[in-house]
Parts: structure tokens; sequence; C-alpha cells
């Protein structure tokens, strides 16, 4: 019976989570549609050629073929409509074709976003690891000289930049230990970057991580427990993690756009052939529906994986949604 | 008399320089009731963890002996590693908040399962039913797959108590139940103190309530200062004449109450969203000069009610009438003038930022009454009318307690109301404060001639300052009576049982 | 006796503003202290490692790093700080009126704020550089759409909670009017931790600044701009690392001196009890 309610109580939350993730694409895409309207230049012009003379065609036939163009683009209707057009597109997948290549942006990108996914999820592992590590360290004497140490090192990480860890390391690992510099996407390879990727987003969640331990080690429950005769072991796996984990799936979700915006310098200087160093290089060429694409396509991931943390927290953490249901 | 279960002698502990416990000799007996009384600050909160081998960090413990006599002979406590081996096998805990002291995403049958394995149980489930329905639950199936943050407060105490009784420790150390909590959980641990002491342990309670020590303790060790000030039998220590008894005072001589109304109210009615409701229809008056009493126990909607009576909250329905006057009619802004409040929280509700003298003037700079200069000379003359001269400086971080309440007191006295609004004036307060701070408010109401409405959970404060007490249960008065008439003519079960929780001669520690 | 915090955090936060004190007057110096024109060519060799003449070296076109390195600062700290002056103060008093709102208003605008939180800042700066063309203004409006959210947000939950605080219920009570309120009640709990998100947020921008520049993509060369050599640097990255390293390490010490300003003033808001952001 408990079981049932238990299920029940995870659909509705699962439930929840698709329709709030659902209003979010939706507010989300109109504000990237707002990003795309509002820059110089509508989709005729991008057709055509920003410097507008077509050697093909004189002005006037020009003129004429823009705005024919523009008709079938819905350009003369309302902004609402437009958007509405927009949108509709967006949902079939039809985001156009590289300017560059010819060939459609979703199947460019498609072939890209594993490259990505392999890098960010090494990257996440390794500063989820390093961050535990570091956290369970600390929190074993809290002001004490290690801790003192780790937070000078969480420091260091923190303020490092991105380029330029990646950068040196390039430069450096090359020499040191016969990183290939060039190549295709390989285990050998994912390594550094990955790497790269962990320091930079380790200090947020250890930092959390180290709070949130220490704040449950020194909980009544905690105390109790030891006096039951729980060793330290059992104490922090089974009676302190858990309470101490759940409120960090959140800030994993956050952890994932710092880790997106650390990718866009990791992916262009290690040469990985990801989303973003494809982006990277689409700037430079013009090629407007990659930026697009690209675009749409981080945001979206992005709600996608914060709705998805929040719903696993509530299933992780039922005391979430009993305060949700008291509240409401 | 037997040889003690637990000795020990010499027992020091400090976390600087000085020592928070100097030098303490405890002999805890089979089959016993020890309570150690002492105010907070005494140095019980570090003796509770020494006995159980458990003081926080940079704290030091020595000495002379620390012996446990087990079965299988005797044990010396000076090592973590011996400590290890008997902690919750032979020496049990019941920490002070049940609630909060059962890992929250946990199942009940899990922690009980474990507790049992530890003792080196069996474990299993029929073992885990046996355990659950020794800790007085009559259907351990029903419980046994909560989380126990979804527990009630008492089922959380059965489960805590049960817990720490399962492996039958030879010792069992209880933190009192937080003084916020309402008698009724007092006196059931009272009553398992007394069944587990009879089933043979030597129990240990650690309180600073002289009530429930005279009522339950066999022997008894006042701690003061971290030294031992007093110990022996509960009879001697407690005994006539000693110093730790002092009689209630008795209450306040009524001033002349007046036949005008400064508050009123007839139906009054709030819920909140999602909620049951939290007032039902409270009718109450007070007349001016009259002191009144509002009992009841915690989520009786004695809060809420006193937020609705100052505008904080509006009530959902009835009538509010302040001084003749609804809200409506007078607006609140010149009502809050008539009616000013000495909240619960009193270091919470000063603004750390400010001084004393700036948060006394603080109402008479809000409503613009008089000259800044005036208005300063008068929060002096009220911060020395609280015994507060010469703090005038200070701000609340460098304020006891007991002068913060002093403070918010001479702040809600400052626009000379008709009314006075007291939210468990001196819950927040130790016990040897408290006599002084009702003192203090008893004064002022007299002198002023005002009125005032206590909330309270606790009856003693409100016999010693209400002309009448009215008992809230449920959202509704269910009972109201002149003070003196309450203990004879009170009927309603829950007044019955407020009586039963606070019994007359017993005694307050000073 | 809980130790969430290491120390006073006065310590911390002193390095850190002395750090960042010391790049400000640093750039604000650089006419008296350089000693070469930033801008001139072949005032040296091409390409040479750090040397007595030039302390850090030169670029490929002969010019002095360290002057081009402090002139530089003076580009990166302006444009950071009118930056962050904006995202701050509209970022706050959109949250504060938020909160004042309440109601539908509050709901609507917490799944705003939460939405464009978690929008990565690198990514909308990238796209509207795509969109729009490299520059170091494309750059910094593309971090400034998102960046006040976090400002917004924090001050919203931080009124909220400064106006259900037991001391603000009693100044309610007392009759305090909204200004009153907002003058002793609110502001004392708002600007700590509205400080600490401000440097913890300043940092980033200048990450994600110089990051863009790194890749051609923020500010263009030939200006003396951190960013901007950093472009040309990362050319030269295997014959001459020191082209990267000079205005990387500018950089990375601007970062942690905002950084250790940032927690330290995080153990100062701890001990004094008050809300800690992240």
């Amino acid at each position: 019976m408990a079981d049932r309610r238990a299920w029940t109580r995870a659909a509705a939350v699962v439930a929840r989570g698709v329709a709030t993730a659902a209003g979010l694409l939706l507010v989300a895409s109109m504000l990237v549609f707002a990003l795309v309207r509002a820059a110089p230049g509508d989709a005729v012009d991008v057709e055509f050629g920003e410097s507008g003379a077509s050697a093909l065609l004189s002005p006037e036939e020009e003129a004429a073929a823009r705005a024919q163009r523009a008709r079938e683009l819905g350009l003369d209707r309302g902004v609402p409509e437009q958007y509405a057009r927009w949108l509709d597109r967006v949902v079939r997948l039809d985001l156009g074709t590289s300017f560059r290549t010819g060939r459609p942006v979703v199947d460019e990108l498609g072939d890209r976003v594993a490259a990505s996914a392999a890098l960010g999820g090494a990257g996440f592992l390794v500063a989820l690891g390093s961050a535990w590590l570091i956290a369970s360290l600390s929190a074993r004497r809290p002001g004490g000289p290690l801790d003192h140490a780790l937070r000078l090192l969480s420091l260091a990480a923190t303020a490092v930049p991105t380029f330029l860890l990646g950068s040196l390391g390039l430069r450096y690992a090359a020499d040191w230990f016969g990183y290939p510099v060039a190549g295709e996407a390989s285990w050998r390879r994912l390594w550094l970057p990955a790497v790269v990727l962990g320091v930079g987003a380790m200090p947020v969640v250890a930092r959390l991580l180290r709070a949130s331990l220490i704040s449950e080690y020194g909980r009544p429950y905690a105390l109790a427990a030891r006096a039951r005769g729980a060793s330290p072991a059992r104490l922090t796996f089974r009676h302190v993690m858990r309470p101490a984990f759940a409120p960090l799936l959140t800030l994993a979700g956050l952890t994932l756009s710092s880790l997106v915006a650390a990718s866009v310098i990791t992916e262009v200087i290690f040469s990985w052939p990801g989303v973003s160093e494809y982006a990277v290089s689409a700037i430079s060429a013009k090629d407007y529906p990659v930026v697009q694409a690209y675009l749409l396509l981080v945001v979206a991931v992005v709600v996608v994986v914060n709705r998805a943390m929040d719903v696993l927290q509530h299933l992780l953490d039922p005391r979430v949604a009993h305060a949700a249901d008291v509240a409401a | 008399m037997t040889a003690p279960v637990l000795s020990v002698s010499g027992l020091t502990v400090a976390y600087g320089p000085h020592p928070v416990l100097d030098g303490i000799d405890l002999d805890l007996v089979a089959g016993r009731v020890h309570v150690v009384l002492g105010a907070s600050g005494s140095g019980k909160t570090t003796l509770l963890r020494a006995l159980i081998g458990m003081v926080p960090a940079p704290g030091r413990v020595s000495a002379r002996r620390l012996l446990l006599r087990t079965a299988a002979g005797e044990v010396d406590l000076s090592t973590p590693d011996a400590w290890r081996r008997v902690r919750g096998r032979h020496i049990g805990l019941i920490a002070q908040d049940p609630a909060q002291a059962l890992t929250p995403l946990r199942r009940a049958a899990s922690l009980v399962r474990e507790a049992d394995r530890l003792a080196g149980g069996a474990a299993d489930r029929a073992r885990v039913e046996q355990l659950l329905r020794a800790a007085g639950f009559a259907d351990p199936g029903a419980v046994a797959s909560r989380y126990c943050f979804e527990l009630s407060g008492g089922m959380a105490q059965r489960l805590g108590v049960g817990l720490a009784v399962a492996p039958r420790p030879a010792v069992l150390l209880a933190d009192e139940p937080s003084t916020a909590l309402d008698g009724l959980a007092r006196a059931r641990l009272a009553a398992t103190l007394r069944q587990v002491a009879g089933d043979g342990a030597a129990v240990v309670l650690v309180t600073h309530d002289v009530a429930l020590a005279a009522g339950l303790a066999d022997d008894i060790t006042v701690l003061h200062d971290g030294r031992l000030a007093e110990a022996g039998a509960a009879a001697e220590v407690l005994g006539p004449g000693s110093k730790w008894m002092i009689g209630l005072r008795p209450a306040a001589p009524p001033p002349a109450v007046r036949s005008t109304r400064v508050l009123s109210t007839r139906g009054l009615r709030k819920r909140y969203r999602g909620t049951g409701p939290v007032l039902t229809g409270v009718d109450i008056d007070v007349a001016d000069g009259e002191v009144v009493g509002i009992a009841g126990r915690s989520g009786a909607g004695k809060t809420t009610l006193l937020r609705c009576l100052v505008g904080l909250e509006r009530p959902d329905g009835g009538e509010l009438r302040i001084a003749g006057r609804t809200p409506a009619e007078a607006g609140w802004r010149a009502l809050r003038r008539l009616v000013q409040v000495v909240p619960q929280d009193p270091r919470g509700s000063l603004n750390p930022w400010r001084t004393a003298r700036e948060l006394v003037a603080d109402p008479l700079d809000a409503h613009r009454i008089g000259t800044r200069a005036g208005r300063r000379a008068r929060a002096d003359d009220l911060l020395d009318r609280v015994g507060l001269a010469g703090l005038e400086h200070r701000r609340p971080g460098q304020l006891s307690t007991g002068q913060c309440q002093r403070v918010a007191i001479a702040r809600a006295l400052a626009l000379r109301p008709r009314l006075l609004v007291a939210d468990e004036p001196v819950t927040a307060l130790d016990a040897p404060l408290r006599q002084g701070v009702l003192d203090l408010l008893g004064d002022v109401v007299r002198e002023h001639g005002m009125a005032a409405l206590v909330i309270s959970h606790d009856l003693y404060v409100l016999e010693a300052l209400c002309h009448r007490i009215a008992v809230l249960d449920a959202g509704r008065i269910v009972e109201d009576l002149p003070a003196a008439a309450l203990r004879d003519d009170g009927t309603h079960p829950l007044t019955r049982a407020l009586i039963e929780c606070h019994p007359t001669g017993e005694t307050h520690v000073r | 006796m809980r130790v969430t915090r290491w120390g006073t955090g006065y310590g911390l936060f002193a390095v850190g503003a002395a750090l960042v004190g010391l790049m400000v007057a640093l750039a604000v110096a650089a006419p008296l202290i350089d000693r070469y024109d930033p801008a001139a060519q072949g005032v040296g060799p091409a390409l040479a490692g750090p040397s007595v003449e030039h302390w850090l070296g030169t670029d490929r076109f002969g010019r002095d790093l360290a002057a081009r390195v402090l002139h530089g600062g003076r580009t990166t700290l302006l444009a950071t700080a009118a930056a962050l002056a904006l995202v701050v103060s509209v970022g706050t008093l959109v949250g504060a009126a938020v909160a004042a709102v309440g109601s539908i208003v509050d709901r609507l605008a917490r799944r705003l704020f939460d939405l464009l939180v978690a929008f990565p800042v690198m990514v909308v700066a990238l796209a509207l550089v795509g969109l729009w063309g490299p520059s170091l203004a494309t750059a910094l409006a593309g971090v400034l759409i998102v960046l006040w959210a976090p400002f917004a947000r924090l001050s919203r939950s931080l009124v909220r909670t400064a106006l259900a605080e037991p001391s603000a219920v009693a100044a309610r009570a007392l009759g305090a009017g909204r200004w009153r309120l907002l003058r002793y009640e609110v502001w004392p709990r708002l600007r700590g931790p509205v400080l600490v998100l401000a440097a913890v947020e300043a940092a980033q921008l200048i990450g994600v600044v110089a990051g863009l520049s790194f890749l051609g993509l923020g500010a263009q060369p030939p200006s003396a701009e951190w960013g901007a050599m950093l472009q040309e640097g990362r050319a030269a990255l295997w014959s001459a690392p020191h082209l990267v390293l000079a205005p990387g390490i500018a950089v990375l010490v601007t970062v942690l001196g905002l950084t250790c300003m940032a927690e330290g003033l995080r153990d100062m808001l701890d001990r004094a009890g008050q809300a800690v952001p992240e």
C-alpha cells in the first residue's frame, strides 16, 4: 500500500517536472526568438547576402525577389504570427541549412552532440569526484590545517581562467605526457580537456558539499545515531550521505551551465569536434542558422537537465515534495 | 547500597583554557533516576556528552576514573575505542528533540533494525515488529515503512525512546525535552523514564526544571558554573528550606478594571491556504486596565490570533474592534498607537544594527511624535525604567537575552498604548531570569493602568500576571474564567490537562 | 559548536581587496609607469622573452608587452566596472520591486529569474556575437542580457526573507511604514549578500569576456586590451607562450582578488548570521 502511494507520488512529481519544463522551454524559445529577430538584418538579408547586390539580378529584380521571399517566410505578418511560424519550424527541427556545407543544420550539430556529451560528462565526473574528495576531507576537521589548505586549492581553481589552464595544459602536456595535440576524438585525447573542464566546475560543488556535510554531521539525528553506536562509516553512508547530497542536485544543474560555458573554450583549444567548437567556427563564417540552432540546443539542454535534477531531488528527498505539498 | 553501574570521579572537560566542567563526581546506581539540575551555561549539556563519550572536537576530557560495570566485567572508558564498544549497547541516549533526532530519510523499521543489529540482536522482521510494539506502537505495520520525517511529534518520541532502550542499556541518559514543547511531552517522558528505571537501568535526566526534577528524582546533582554545587538524595537537596526552592509568586493584586472595552472580537476566523482553519470563531473582550491570559498548546492558534489582533494578518471573517473602532474605520496606522506588542523572540525581534536607544525611540520616530531630542530623552527614560540605564548605546548583540526582552518591553511602552499584547514573554528566557521579567511586566502594566493580553502555553506565567484566563483550543476559546477560579472551576478537558502539567506548590529555579 | 566557515574572513577579504586594488592602481597609473608606448611597434625585437629592457617581453610586432598589459587593464577594468554597475543596480531594483509587489507577479518573475540564471552566460554572449558580429561591446551586451538575473533573484529572496524576519514583523506591528522597513530592516540585510554576488559575477564577467576575446570574438586587435592580446598570443602559443601568459596572469590576479573578496565577505556574513549567497 505504501509502495502504491510512493509510485503515484513519483508519477505526479515527474508529470509536474515535464509540465514545468514545457512551460520554461516555451518562454525560453520566446527569448531566443527575440534575440534572433533583434539581430541586424532579417532572414532575407541572410539568404541574399548582406552586401545586397547579387551578381545575377538587377537591383529591381532583386528587390522583387526579396519581397517575394519575405512573403514566403511570412516576414510581412505580425510578430506573434511570425513567432508561431518560427516555433512551428523549430518544433519540426527545420532549422535551415548551413551556408558553408549546405547540409541541414540539425544533421551537422547532431553529428557532434556525442563528442560534446562525452567531454561534458567526463568533465562533470572529474568535478564531482574531486569535489567529493575535497569536501569529505575538509569536513572531517572543519577549520583544521587540511581544511584551510584545500580551501586555498579551491580558490586557486576558481581563479585560474579556463583559457589559460587549457592553452598552457595543451602546450606542456604535449611535451611532458606525449599528449596528442591533434586528431580524432578519442579516449586518449579526452582526459586533458575533461580535467580542464572539471577544475573549473569543482570549487562551487566542493564548497556546497562541504557546508552540507558539516551541517548534517552536526544535526541531532547524527548525534543520536552515534549515541546508538553507529561507526563513522555507517554514520556517513547510512545516515548523513543522502540528506547531504539531495540539495546538491539542483546545484548539479547549475554546474551544467558553467560546464557548457567552459566547454566552449575547451573544445576550441583542444580542437575537440563538439557542438561548441562548430558554433565558434560558424560565427567566423557568418553561418547564422548554425548559431541560432546552437543557442536553441544549449538552452533546451540546460532547461531539461535542470528540471530533471529537480525531479530527481524530489524523488531522492521526499521532504522536498512534502514541503511543497504543505506550502501549496 | 549496590555498586554503581557507572562511576565517574574528577571529570574535567575544557574547550579552551577554562574548563567547562571541573572535577565532577557522579555514581549511577541501577534502578534509580538521577537528575542533573542546572541553568543554561552550567555545563549540563557537556556533562551529558561526556557521559556518552561524545564531547565535540576541540574539547579535552580527563577523569581520575570512568568505570562502567557490565555483566561481563568492568570497562575502563578512558579511550575512544572503549567508548565505541559500549555506546548504544550499554549506555543509551534519549535526545532533546525527538523529531530532530531521527535520520529524516530513513524509514522507521530500518532504524530499528540497525539499532538491533548494533546491539547484537537478530534484526529480522519479527524482531523489528516486536521492538516497535515494545516502543508503544500498537500497529507496527503502519509505522514501519514511514520516513522518520513523516512521523508526528508523539510518534517520533516513542520511536526515539524505543531505539535507545531496545538494547536494554545499563545506563540511559535523557536530555529533557526543550521547554518550548508543551507539557504533555514532558509528562510522557517522565513516565517512560520511571518505567525504564523500574526495569533496572540507571537513568540520568538532565534538566533545568526543578518541578520536573522534584517529581521524578531519586538522587539529584546540581551543577553551577561547571562545578558540583550540591548532590544527594532528592529529599535532601529539594527539602524544605532548600535554597533551590522558592514559592511561586502570588498573583498580582488586581488594579482598577474600568468598564470601557479596549479590545473586543466576535467570531474571528482565519485559515491559511492549504491547511485547516486556524481560528474558528474567537470571542474575546479586554477591558481597560484588565490583564487577560490566553492559554493553549502549540498549534492551538495562539500566534495567528495575535497576528490578527495587531494587523499583521487579515482575518477571514468576524469582527475586531479596538477602542470601539474597527480597523476599516480607523485604519491600522492609528490603531497601532493604541496596541503594542512584546514579541516572543526578544533577540530576533530587535534589529541587530540599531542601538537600544534607537530601538526604543523607533515607534516614536515612525509616528513622528515630538521633537528628535524629546524622543531620545523619552527613550532614555524608558530604558531607565526597565533597568537598562547606561546601556543606550549597546546593540542587541551586546545585550543578554533578558536585557533584549527589557528593551522590547520599553519599546512597546514608548507610545503609551492602551493595550499591550505579550506573546510568550518569558519562554525564550532561562528560568532564573523569568521572574524578573514577569515582575517588570506586571509592574509597568499596573503603573500605566493599561490593559494587557498575555499569550502563553505556561499556566504559571499566566497565573502570575492575569486577572482572567481564557483557554484556546482548535481555534476557539473553550474556557474563560477569572484566574483565581480556573483551577477549581475549569471543566474543559484541555484545561484539566493544562492544570495537571502545572501542579500547584511546584517551584522554579531562581 | 559547528564551524562551517574558515576564519573571520577579514584577512581573506583584505588580501583580495589588495590584489584588485593593485590591478586598478596599475591601470590608473599606466601612463606614469610605462616605459614604452603600448602601440609603438619595433621598440624591441619581435617575440622576445622577458628581459631587463622588456620585463614581460615583446609581441610579434616588437611592441612592449608590459606597457600593453598595463594599458590593457584600463579598457578591461573600466568596461567591467561599468557593466557590473549596470547589472547590479538593475537586477537588485527589479528583484526588490517584484518582492514588494508579490502575488502572481512575484511567482512568475521567480520562474523567469530561475530560467535566466540557468542560461550559460558564455553561450548567450557567443550567440549575440554570432548574430551581431564580434566586438567588445557586443560581447559585453551578451553577458549583460543574462547577468542581471542572479541579482534580481537574490534581491527578491532577500527582501522577502527580510520582511519575514521577527524584527521586521515587530517593526510593522509597532507602526513602521514602508520606507522605514526598507531603510532599517531590508537594506542592512541586502547590502552584504549583494556585494558578495557582485564580486563573484565581476570575476565571471572578466573571465567570460576574456575567454570570448581569446577566441577572437570579443575585443579586436590591435587595441591594447587583455582579451585582444590573448587572441594575438594564441596564434603564437607554441613559439612564445609568454604572449598568452602575460595578459592571462593579469586576468588571473584580478579574478583571484575578486574571488578572495567574495570568500572573505562570505565568512563575515556567515559569522554575522546573515544570508550567504552562492
